[in-house]
C-alpha cells in the first residue's frame, strides 16, 4: 500500500469525527446567536477557517513525530514518506480550501432562509467563494510545512537548535497569515495585493518545505521523537 | 548477498562503528555479538537504512541499501523498544504492518499473539515489557522480509517466552528461509540457532566465522587438577573452574587425535567450548 493511501486511512477516523464535530458546533453556535439577535459575522469563518488551521499545523506535526518512524519501520523510504506526506497535505488543503467557501455558502443561505442574518454579515457570493478559496488553500499549505518542519527541528537535532528550527518553521505560517489571512467578516487586514502575497506566502512555504526535506531525506530513525 | 564496505558510524567525535567489512551470504542465522556499547546497534541501524554511515557503503544483492525503495521494503530491522506509536492497540500497530509489508502473514501474526498470550484490544502502552517484546518478536517474524534483523528483541521476555520464540523462529525460517540477523547477549541461550557468529568489539569487527568453526576452536579438558594442569600447560586458556580434584579448564587451542588419545589415557575428558566462553575470552582479551 502506497503511503499516501495508508495515510488516508490512518486519518479517515480522525478527519471525519472533526469535521462533523465542527459542523455540530456551527450549527449549535449559529442557533444560539440567532435566538438573539441577528448573525453580524459568518461562524464557519472562525471556526473552520480561523480555528482549523491550527488543527492542520498540529497534522504537520504529528506526521513527523509519529508517523515518520512508523512508515521507516514498516519498509518506506523517507522519500517514499515525504512524497506521500505531500499529496495527502496537498489533498487535505486542496479539500479544505473548496470545504470553507462552501460552508461559509451554505451557512450564508441558511441563515438567510431564516432571517437570522445580521448587519456586517458577510454574505456569501460566487467571487467570494473564488477568493476564500485562494485565501485558505496557501494558509493550508502554510500550516502544513510549518508543523512539519518544526518537528523536525526537534526531531533530528538538539532542543536548542530545535528552538532555532521552530522559529525559521514558524515563518510560512505567520508570513502567509499576515498576508493572507481573513477575518470573520471575511477581510483581509493587510491591503498587499493577492498576487504578491500568494507569490510571497508560496516562496516561503516551498522554501522552508525543501529545508524540511533536506532535514528529513537522512534523518536517523530514532526510538522517540525529540 | 550483503555488502559492507568499510562501514563506520559516528555520533559527533565519538566513533560507533569503525571501518567494518563484511560479506554476509543471505539465507542463513546470523549471531551478532558484542559487549554493550561495542556499536551492535549503529551497525544494525546502518545496515537496516534507519541510519546513513558515516563512511563506507552497504549494498544488498548488488544494490546500495540506504533509501533503497527495493531493499528497505524487504528489510524489518526491529530494536529491543517498540518502534510504535504507544497509544495504538495492538491490533492496529499489526493492521499497519500488514497494509505496509508486502509479505506479511497476518494468520501467523495472530498464532504468535496467542502463542504469547498477547490481548490485540490492549495498547502498546500497558503492555508489560516482555509483552512488549513479543509484540515485537510477532511484527519481525510475521514480516517475512528477506533480510529480518532483530535486535536484543526478546531481552524482555521469560525464559518461557522466549524457549517457545527459538522454535517458532526456526520452524518459521526453514518453512519460509531467509536472512536473520540475531543481536544478543544471552549467547548460551541462542547460540545453537545461529550458522554464522559476528563479533565486534569498540565498533571493530573481531570475528566472522561459521559457528561450528568457532566451537571447533577450542576445547574444554575436565579432571583430575594435577592432570589437567600438565596437559594444558603452554596454552591459551579461556577459562577454569575447580570442584574438590578435578578442574575443568577451556583452551583456545584444538588438540590433534593423538594428544587427545594421550589425555584420555591419564584420566582426562574433551568437551567442546561454548561460544559464550569463546566471546568472553576474544573481547575480554582486547580491553
Amino acid at each position: 500500500m502506497s503511503v499516501t493511501k495508508a495515510l488516508f486511512r490512518v486519518y479517515r477516523p480522525i478527519i471525519l469525527p472533526f469535521v462533523v464535530l465542527l459542523v455540530v458546533v456551527e450549527v449549535i453556535a449559529a442557533r444560539a446567536v440567532v435566538r438573539f439577535s441577528g448573525v453580524g459575522f459568518s461562524m464557519w469563518l472562525v471556526l473552520a477557517g480561523n480555528a482549523a488551521k491550527y488543527w492542520i499545523l498540529v497534522i504537520g506535526i504529528i506526521l513527523v513525530a509519529l508517523h515518520l518512524r512508523q512508515f521507516v519501520v514498516n519498509g518506506a523510504t523517507r522519500h517514499e514518506f515525504l512524497a506521500g506526506v505531500a499529496v495527502f497535505g496537498l489533498v487535505l488543503s486542496v479539500a479544505w480550501a473548496v470545504a470553507v467557501p462552501l460552508g461559509h455558502g451554505i451557512e450564508s443561505a441558511v441563515l438567510e432562509a431564516l432571517g437570522g442574518r445580521g448587519a456586517g454579515y458577510p454574505v456569501q457570493t460566487a467571487g467570494g467563494a473564488l477568493r476564500e478559496f485562494g485565501e485558505q488553500l496557501p494558509i493550508s499549505l502554510a500550516y502544513l510545512v510549518s508543523g512539519a518542519t518544526i518537528a523536525i527541528g526537534f526531531y533530528r537535532w538538539r532542543a536548542w537548535i530545535g528552538l532555532a528550527v521552530m522559529l525559521a518553521g514558524a515563518a510560512p505560517a505567520m508570513l502567509t497569515d499576515w498576508l493572507l489571512g481573513y477575518n470573520e467578516w471575511n477581510g483581509v487586514p493587510h491591503s498587499v495585493p493577492y498576487p504578491a502575497a500568494l507569490a510571497a506566502s508560496l516562496a516561503i512555504t516551498g522554501l522552508v518545505a525543501w529545508g524540511c526535506h533536506r532535514a528529513i531525506s537522512d534523518v536517523p530513525i530514532r526510538r522517540t521523537a525529540g | 548477498m550483503i555488502e559492507l564496505r568499510d562501514v563506520s558510524v559516528r555520533y559527533g567525535s565519538t566513533v560507533a562503528v569503525e571501518g567494518i567489512d563484511l560479506d554476509l551470504p543471505t539465507g542463513k542465522i546470523y549471531g551478532l555479538l558484542g559487549r554493550n556499547g561495542s556499536g551492535k546497534t549503529s551497525l544494525l541501524s546502518a545496515l537496516a537504512s534507519f541510519r546513513r554511515p558515516s563512511s563506507g557503503t552497504i549494498r544488498v544483492d548488488g544494490r546500495d541499501a540506504f533509501e533503497n525503495p527495493a531493499v528497505m521494503r524487504q528489510t524489518c530491522f526491529i530494536r529491543d523498544t517498540l518502534d510504535t506509536n504507544e497509544s495504538d492497540k495492538v491490533h492496529a500497530l499489526l493492521r499497519f504492518a500488514g497494509w505496509m509489508r508486502p509479505s506479511w502473514d497476518a494468520d501467523y501474526a495472530a498464532k504468535l499473539l496467542d502463542l504469547f498470550e498477547i490481548n490485540p484490544r490492549k495498547r502498546a502502552s500497558s503492555l508489560s515489557r516482555g509483552q512488549k517484546s513479543a509484540v515485537g518478536v510477532v511484527l519481525g517474524l510475521a514480516a517475512r522480509a528477506p533480510l529480518t534483523i532483530l535486535d536484543e528483541t526478546y531481552l524482555g521476555m521469560d525464559a518461557v517466552a522466549r524457549a517457545a520464540f527459538y522454535r517458532e523462529l526456526l520452524d518459521d525460517y526453514l518453512a519460509h528461509p531467509r536472512t536473520i540477523i540475531m543481536s544478543t547477549h544471552l549467547i548460551e541461550e541462542v547460540a545453537d540457532l545461529f550458522e554464522r557468529v559476528i563479533i565486534i568489539d569498540r565498533g571493530r569487527l573481531l570475528l566472522h566465522e561459521e559457528t561450528d568453526e568457532l566451537r571447533g576452536r577450542g576445547v574444554t579438558v575436565t579432571g583430575p587438577a594435577a592432570a589437567v594442569d600438565q596437559f594444558v600447560a603452554g596454552h591459551t586458556v579461556l577459562g577454569e573452574q575447580s570442584l574438590g580434584g578435578v578442574r575443568a579448564v577451556t583452551l583456545d587451542w584444538r588438540p590433534d587425535p593423538a594428544e587427545v588419545a594421550r589425555g584420555e589415557s591419564a584420566g582426562l575428558t574433551f568437551g567442546p567450548v561454548g561460544v559464550q566462553d569463546m566471546f568472553i575470552h576474544l573481547t575480554g582479551a582486547t580491553r
